[in-house]
C-alpha cells in the first residue's frame, strides 16, 4: 500500500517539518489517496513494478527503484497494528542541524563525518515499542540514624538519634517503553528515552509513508522483564527519596508489589545515522520527537596528530619567545 | 558530490589556527629584531673611561700575586660579558677609632666607606655616576672584619637584599679558609643574579607546560561526547508522584557524647626590608653586609 497524489501521481509522503502529508512533486498538503497493491505479502513495487527486497520484520520501506514510500498492509493490521504511536517530530534537516550542534566541538572528527553527503544517508525508523502499566504497592521498614553535632564553649557535642522508619505507597507507572526490535540495541534505546507521550497519538499508516517500520519481534511477555527492572529501579529509588533526610539507615524489608499490569505496542520515532570510518562503524540514534542523540564522535587520529601538535607549537613558541623578548629589551 | 574534504580539511585547518599562527609570527619577528638589537649593545665599546683600569685593591694583602692577576683576568672576562664592573677591595684599617662598634654603627660605616670608594673613582660599565656595577669591601681590622656588597645601577636595580645576602653568604663559604675563592664567589653570584637571558632550565618547565596544554588541548576536543541518562525517577509515574504515601518515623533512643576541642595557634611571618639608599656623593646604591 502506498499514498498516492490525487493531484500529480506522486508519493505522498509525512513531513514532520509540515506537521502533516505532504507530495514534494507538487507541493500540496493532504493530498493522498491510500492505494492498495497486493493484499498478501508485497514482491512488485505497486508503483513501478520493481522487484522488492525486504526484511522479516519490515513493514514500512522505500521502493529501491522509485523511492517510493510502501507500507506493508498483513505487518500492520490485526495483531500487528499497533494501538498507539508518536509520529516524527524532527524531520532529516532538524536532525542534521542537531548532530552539527552537539558535535561540533569535536575538532577532530573525520572530515566528512557532519558533511551533507553522508548525513543524507540517515534513516527515520518506526520503532515497534512495548508500553507496560503497573499498579504497585511500595513499602520500606528500617532504622535510621540522625547525627546533629554543635560546639559549645571548647566542647563539641554529637548527638545521635536512632528512629524506627516505615513507608507506605502506591505507585502507578504507565508507558515504561521498552522496545521490540533485534537491529535496536537495548542500552541505546533507554539512552534514547524519554519520548514525551503528550504527542502520543492513536496508530495511524499515513504517518509510516516515507519512513521506515518494523513490526515488534518479541511479544510483550518476552520483554516484560525488562519493564519490570526499569519499574522496579524506579519504585526502589522513590522509596530511598521519601527517607532521604537520615545519615545513614539500615533496611529491614522492602516490597514492591505489582497489583495490576498491563502492555499495548506503540511505534515511536527514532532516526539513525550510520557512519564508517577506517573499517569501524559508528551507529547514530537520534530521538525523533526531541533530537536526544546517542552514539560516540569517531576521530581522525592523523587530525588529531596535526591539530594537537600546532597547538603544541604554538604554545611552546609563546612560552618561549615572550620571556626572550622581554630579556632582550 | 565531487566535493574535496581534503581541500576543506586544510582549509579549516588554517582558518582555525590563523589567528596564533599570526600572533607567533609577530612574535618571531619582533624577538627576532630585538636580538639583533642586544646583540649590536653587547658589542659596542666601554662607554665610562674616566674609571680607573685597576679592579683589585688588595691593601690588606690576602691575595698571592698570581691570585690577583688571575681575579683581574676573570673579572675582565665577565665585564665583557655582562657589561658591569666589578671591583675588589681588600683592607686592615679600622672604620672607626671606637673600640667597639654596635651592628648597626658597622653597617653604616662600612657602607659609606665602600659607596664613596666607588663613587670617588666613578666606577660604572656605561657611565660614571650611578653608573652599572658592583664593590666587594673586605674589612679585616680585628673586631670590624666583614664584607660589604655594594651596588649600582642596572645591578642596583636587579639585586633584591635577600639576593645580596645570598650571595653574602657564598662569599662567607671561603671568607677565612681562601680569601680568593671568596671573591670568585661574589663575582659568580652577582653574575648569576644578572644572568640576562632567560636561564636554560625555563625552556625544559615551558615544554612541560606546553605538553600539558597540549594534553588538555586534546581530550577536550577527542571526547567521544557520549549520551547520558535523561530519565526522571519518576518519569512513568502517573501523576508525577505516589499515592496514598504514608510513613511514620519513631524516635527509638537518643545519646550524646562530648570532646574537647584541642586548639592550636600559628606563628606569623614577617618580610624583609630594602637595601637602597643615597651614599654621601648623591648617588643610589643598594647593598648589604655581614659581619664577622
Ligand atoms: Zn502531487
Ligand atoms: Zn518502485
Amino acid at each position: 500500500m502506498f499514498y498516492k497524489c490525487a493531484n500529480c501521481g506522486g508519493n505522498v509522503v509525512y513531513n514532520p517539518e509540515k506537521k502533516g502529508m505532504f507530495c514534494p512533486y507538487c507541493d500540496s498538503p493532504d493530498s493522498e489517496q491510500r492505494t492498495e497493491g497486493d493484499k498478501d505479502e508485497m514482491v512488485l513495487c505497486p508503483n513501478c513494478g520493481g522487484e522488492l527486497v525486504y526484511d522479516e520484520y519490515t513493514s514500512a520501506f522505500r521502493c529501491a527503484y522509485c523511492d517510493t514510500g510502501l507500507i506493508l498492509t498483513p505487518r500492520i493490521d490485526g495483531a500487528y497494528r499497533p494501538k498507539k504511536m508518536i509520529p516524527f517530530q524532527m524531520g532529516k534537516e532538524m536532525c542534521k542541524k542537531a548532530l552539527r550542534e552537539r558535535f561540533k566541538k569535536n575538532l577532530f572528527a573525520p572530515d566528512d563525518f557532519l558533511s551533507d553527503v553522508r548525513l543524507d544517508g540517515m534513516s527515520g525508523n518506526y520503532v515497534p515499542y512495548w508500553l507496560y502499566e503497573y499498579q504497585t504497592h511500595c513499602d520500606f521498614q528500617g532504622q535510621g540514624r540522625k547525627i546533629r553535632t554543635w560546639v559549645s564553649g571548647n566542647t563539641e557535642y554529637t548527638e545521635t538519634s536512632v528512629y524506627d522508619v516505615s513507608r507506605s505507597m502506591d505507585i502507578h507507572f504507565d508507558k515504561i517503553p521498552v522496545d521490540a526490535s533485534i537491529a535496536m540495541p537495548n542500552d541505546v534505546m533507554d539512552l534514547v528515552e524519554p519520548f514525551d507521550y503528550k504527542q502520543c497519538v492513536d496508530f495511524d499508516p499515513k504517518f509510516l509513508s516515507g519512513f521506515r517500520a518494523e513490526f515488534y519481534n518479541f511479544s510483550a511477555e518476552e520483554e516484560e522483564n525488562r519493564a519490570n527492572q526499569k519499574m522496579k529501579a524506579s519504585a526502589e529509588k522513590i522509596l530511598k527519596e521519601s527517607y532521604a533526610g537520615y545519615s545513614s539507615i539500615t533496611t529491614t524489608s522492602q516490597h514492591v508489589d505489582i497489583r495490576e499490569q498491563h502492555s499495548e505496542y506503540a511505534l515511536l520515532p527514532v532516526w539513525h545515522y550510520d557512519y564508517s570510518y577506517n573499517g569501524q562503524d559508528y551507529p547514530f540514534y537520534i530521538n525523533g520527537q526531541n533530537g536526544k542523540i546517542v552514539g560516540e564522535a569517531p576521530l581522525s587520529k592523523k587530525k588529531a596528530l596535526a591539530y594537537s601538535l600546532t597547538a603544541f607549537g604554538i604554545c611552546y613558541a609563546l612560552l618561549a619567545l615572550v620571556p626572550l623578548l622581554v630579556s632582550f629589551l | 558530490m565531487d566535493f574535496d574534504f581534503q581541500k576543506e580539511a586544510r582549509k579549516g585547518y588554517f582558518k582555525y589556527f590563523s589567528i596564533w599562527f599570526l600572533i607567533v609570527f609577530v612574535l618571531l619577528i619582533a624577538t627576532a629584531a630585538a636580538g639583533i638589537r642586544h646583540y649590536r649593545i653587547m658589542q659596542a665599546p666601554r662607554a665610562n673611561t674616566a674609571a680607573p683600569s685597576e679592579r683589585v685593591y688588595d691593601e690588606a694583602n690576602l691575595l698571592t700575586d698570581e691570585e690577583e692577576q688571575s681575579l683581574r683576568d676573570y673579572i675582565a672576562e665577565k665585564e665583557a660579558k655582562y657589561h658591569i664592573d666589578f671591583v675588589v677591595w681588600t683592607f686592615d684599617e679600622p672604620l672607626s677609632d671606637k673600640s667597639s662598634l654596635s651592628d648597626s654603627e658597622w653597617n653604616r660605616l662600612i657602607m659609606n666607606k665602600a659607596d664613596d670608594f666607588w663613587d670617588q673613582r666613578q666606577y660604572g660599565y656605561n657611565k660614571g655616576f650611578e653608573g652599572d656595577g658592583s664593590l666587594l669591601a673586605d674589612c679585616r681590622y680585628p673586631g670590624q672584619r666583614g664584607e660589604w656588597l655594594s651596588t649600582s645601577g642596572s645591578v642596583y636595580e636587579a639585586l633584591s637584599s635577600a639576593e645580596v645576602d645570598s650571595i653574602l653568604y657564598d662569599v662567607d663559604e671561603y671568607y677565612d679558609s681562601n680569601p680568593y675563592k671568596a671573591y670568585k664567589a661574589y663575582i659568580d653570584g652577582v653574575c648569576r643574579k644578572m644572568g640576562g637571558g632567560v636561564p636554560g632550565f625555563y625552556y625544559l618547565i615551558a615544554l612541560v607546560a606546553a605538553a600539558l596544554f597540549t594534553w588538555v588541548y586534546y581530550s577536550s576536543h577527542a571526547k567521544k561526547n557520549a549520551a547520558a541518562n535523561t530519565v526522571a525517577v519518576k518519569q512513568y509515574v502517573v501523576g508525577g508522584k505516589p499515592a496514598n504515601n504514608t510513613g511514620r518515623d519513631n524516635l527509638l533512643h537518643k545519646n550524646v557524647t562530648k570532646r574537647i576541642i584541642q586548639t592550636s595557634s600559628s606563628g606569623g611571618r614577617s618580610g624583609g626590608g630594602g637595601g637602597g639608599h643615597i651614599s654621601s656623593g648623591g648617588a643610589h646604591h643598594g647593598g648589604g653586609g655581614h659581619r664577622h
